[in-house]
């Protein structure tokens, strides 16, 4: 389900960084990476000779690694662009080597990685290392973060159907408190129940599944439960925004990049996103 | 451990109200100077806070009237209302403000002609015009949005949620089980230490209130004994009334009362004068609704500063420190109603009887100033508790309307101290509908006996500015009592619309409900 996977280059990227996110690809057994650059119109043709002999060297570090590279170099508006370039080449997923930026400079210059991620109708991989020392390349554990809705359906097959050979999966559900300790009782119950079914449907994909069902903060408890559970991967449906505070400040899918430090596959609930 | 696990929050609250009130009588002046302070430093630090909670509160409750969630009962769906409009707003009324309505029906208008802010000449036509739009807005629909929103939570979380009927309770979709534990405890108890504090410094002062009245009409001289009597007397009635239970004592003592304020205000509007009053109370009605906007929110910081922190900030304070104690009671007595009824008849009938009277006596009151040269706003500035017994000299029956005055200050005074033993004794007995007579009996004491204690050693009013300090804690945690309610209402709707037939009721609140 994921071997064909398009990588945005802005050439801003650390190259070992862009090996360390292939070789993390390689876990879900993709085989062929798109390599699309943007070109913008100020580039003239010596720089853009520069940029191509770049990219080459990047795909070629990246064949090294056993995947299939081919290079698409593009033009316009980066976002739509890409997008459009994913659904061209019919690609499984989109791949993104992202970098934070802090509310202030995000608020006031954008960012073309989290317009990317709000118009992809295609699962988009993020990755991020923990730190400058630390590479991660493993995938051991990984969390899915569920709301026993529409996304599920979206999610599950990739859960499923092994694309991601982990070891363990944590299914987490972080609820809303109900009013009573009564109402509550029977909320908690309901909710481990459906932990329990999805466990089952895809308990042959890894060796251990676990379910853990908290309240609280979505995004708060996501990022907690990651930290504690120590995960290499975090899973979250994406699908229309709710309320006018999601319109505003984007969806908890959409903000959790700039939260975390673990790497997230955010997969887009089509029927609904 | 048991035992003592179960009345935690009974000794936590005897043990801080014990001190301060140990304090009060060793060390009045100490404790007056620590409670003006604290006081002081509030309201200038935050008193803005109180505005724009008192504000919000009204915005909340109007969100609440008017949005889906005006349907939701409080109670069991298919519940009634336990007591009929009558009864209900007779209660709500008596343990709302009846009290400080007669006690400030006079005074307060007289008191904002005579001292206005900076800006205005005293005692001219734009002064009486200010008092009378002040007193109204001192007495209309911030302090019944604050009462309303408290009692909304208390009465959702335990009449339809199954909850005990304890402040804590409303917390639970925000802490959980913590509510059982010590931030539970923390919350209860501060309630308490509010209201038992609040109902003596009442207690007290309208002691003494009486006791100028019945010195009006029979000859002898209002001394401390004379109060002292006078308390010991209400003390014997309330606790009988409140041994009595709920349903019949507060409610038969409430539409006593409601005839008799009734009864007053006809005789003052018929025999005062007719026009004059009515012409008072149309323009002032305009006056306020045309400014309520500017009102609520402003703290004047240019000019009238000192005086929005000694009146407008001093009340809020003291409504938000009130509503513990009303807030329990005004939700116990509303079960069975919608959230739009009991928002839409708790913010508009008292209000517009709290109005009427405002401009019936405050009418009366200004007339006797120009026509008769009284000089009323003078003797009012001296002794606040004389203002209304001076009035009647002007009029017909003068005796007879002191006398009637007396019995109404003393019904309202038996029933809000009936109502506070009550929600005390409920409050420590973890939520219990029907707490023990011996908490019951030991509230009521506790009451009483620190009234005269202090009245004697001279702690009322810092025992009265301690009560108004825990307003600003439960400004906090009221605007996150919003945020749950409306947590709880949501959670209710999406689960209705899951499942239609889902009944979201409960058992019956009890003790064993906390565990």
């Amino acid at each position: 389900m994921l071997n064909k996977a398009v990588l945005p280059l802005s050439l801003k990227e650390p190259k070992h960084k862009l090996y360390d996110l292939v070789q993390c690809m390689r876990h879900f057994g993709t085989e062929t990476v798109f390599l699309v650059h943007i070109t913008s119109q100020e580039e003239n043709s010596k720089k853009q000779k520069s940029l191509q002999q770049d990219i080459r060297e990047i795909a070629e570090g990246i064949r090294e690694l056993g995947l299939n590279v081919e290079m698409y170099f593009k033009s316009g508006r980066i976002a739509d662009a890409v997008c459009l370039a994913a659904l061209e080449l019919e690609a499984d997923y989109l791949s993104l080597h992202w970098r934070k930026k802090n509310v202030i400079k995000q608020t006031l210059l954008g960012s073309a990685d989290a317009d990317i991620l709000r118009m992809c109708r295609l699962p988009v991989f993020i990755y991020q290392s923990r730190g400058h020392l630390e590479r991660k390349t493993s995938l051991h554990r990984v969390l899915y973060a569920t709301d026993f809705q529409h996304t599920d359906s979206a999610v599950m097959p990739y859960l499923q159907n092994r694309d991601f050979r982990a070891e363990t999966l944590y299914l987490l559900h972080v609820g809303e408190r109900a009013p009573d300790p009564y109402a509550e009782k029977e909320r908690r119950q309901e909710s481990m129940s459906n932990l329990q079914r999805l466990a089952k449907e895809c308990s042959h994909a890894f060796t251990t599944v676990e379910t853990i069902e908290v309240t609280g903060s979505i995004k708060w408890q996501i990022i907690r439960q990651a930290r504690k559970m120590k995960v290499d991967l975090i899973i979250v449906g994406k699908s229309k925004k709710a309320g006018p505070w999601e319109q505003m400040l984007g969806s908890v899918a959409e903000t959790l990049p700039d939260r975390t430090s673990c790497s997230l596959f955010i997969v887009t609930d089509i029927s609904r996103g | 451990m048991q035992l003592l696990k179960n009345n935690i929050v009974f000794i936590i609250a005897l043990l801080i109200v014990l001190f301060f009130v140990g304090i009060g009588i060793l060390n009045p002046d100490r404790l007056s100077s620590l409670a003006t302070y604290l006081q002081e430093r509030i309201i200038e630090m935050f008193g803005w806070g109180y505005l724009l909670a008192a504000f919000l509160f009204i915005v909340f409750n109007l969100f609440l009237a008017l949005s889906r969630y005006g349907s939701i009962k409080l109670g069991k769906d298919e519940e009634k209302p336990q007591y009929s409009y009558f009864g209900w707003f007779s209660m709500l009324f008596a343990a709302g403000m009846g009290i400080g309505m007669i006690f400030w029906g006079v005074a307060e208008p007289m008191s904002h002609y005579l001292n206005p802010p900076e800006y205005i000449t005293q005692e001219s036509g734009m002064a009486a015009k200010f008092a009378m739009k002040y007193s109204f807005f001192h007495w209309g629909v911030q302090p019944w949005a604050i009462y309303i929103t408290m009692s909304l939570c208390i009465a959702y979380f335990s009449f339809r949620r199954g909850m005990p009927p304890l402040i804590s309770s409303c917390f639970y979709p925000l802490i959980g089980e913590r509510i059982y534990r010590t931030p539970g405890y923390v919350i209860d108890a501060l309630a308490v230490f509010a209201t038992v504090f609040g109902v003596v410094t009442s207690l007290g002062l309208g002691a003494m209130q009486i006791t100028s009245g019945l010195a009006t009409v029979f000859p002898f001289e209002p001394t401390f004994s004379a109060t002292v009597i006078i308390i010991c007397v209400v003390t014997v009635l309330f606790l009988i009334s409140s041994l009595s239970g709920l349903d019949k004592g507060i409610q038969m003592l409430s539409k006593t009362n409601i005839m008799l304020a009734l009864t007053l205000l006809g005789f003052m509007l018929i025999a005062g004068p007719t026009t004059y009053i009515l012409d008072i109370f149309l323009n002032t009605l305009a006056d306020y609704f045309s400014s309520l906007f500017t009102m609520s929110l402003s703290t004047n910081p240019f000019q009238g500063y000192e005086w929005t922190h000694s009146w407008t900030m001093f009340y809020w304070a003291w409504w938000i420190s009130w509503s513990p104690f009303v807030g329990l009671f005004v939700a116990s007595i509303s079960r069975g109603r919608t959230i739009r009824e009991f928002v839409s008849g708790a913010l508009i009938v008292p209000t517009l009887l709290t109005f009427l009277w405002f401009s019936v006596f405050g009418g009366a009151a200004f007339h006797v100033e120009f026509t008769r040269q009284a000089d009323l706003a003078r003797t009012v500035s001296q002794d606040i508790s004389v203002g209304l017994f001076e009035l009647y000299e002007f009029f017909p029956l003068s005796v007879g309307l002191s006398l009637l005055t007396v019995a109404l200050l003393g019904v309202f005074f038996i029933t809000s101290a009936d109502s506070a033993t009550f929600v005390l004794s409920m409050m420590t007995s973890r939520g219990r509908l029907s707490p023990p007579a011996a908490k019951k009996i030991t509230w009521g004491l506790i009451i009483s006996g620190t009234s005269v204690i202090l009245l004697y050693a001279g702690g009322l009013e810092a025992l009265q500015k301690m009560a108004i300090t825990a307003a600003l804690p439960f400004t906090v945690l009221m605007l996150f009592m919003c945020r749950s309610l409306n947590k709880g209402l949501g959670y209710e709707f999406r689960q209705r619309s899951h499942n239609p037939y889902l009944a979201p009721v409960r058992n019956e609140p009890t003790a064993e409900g906390n565990k």
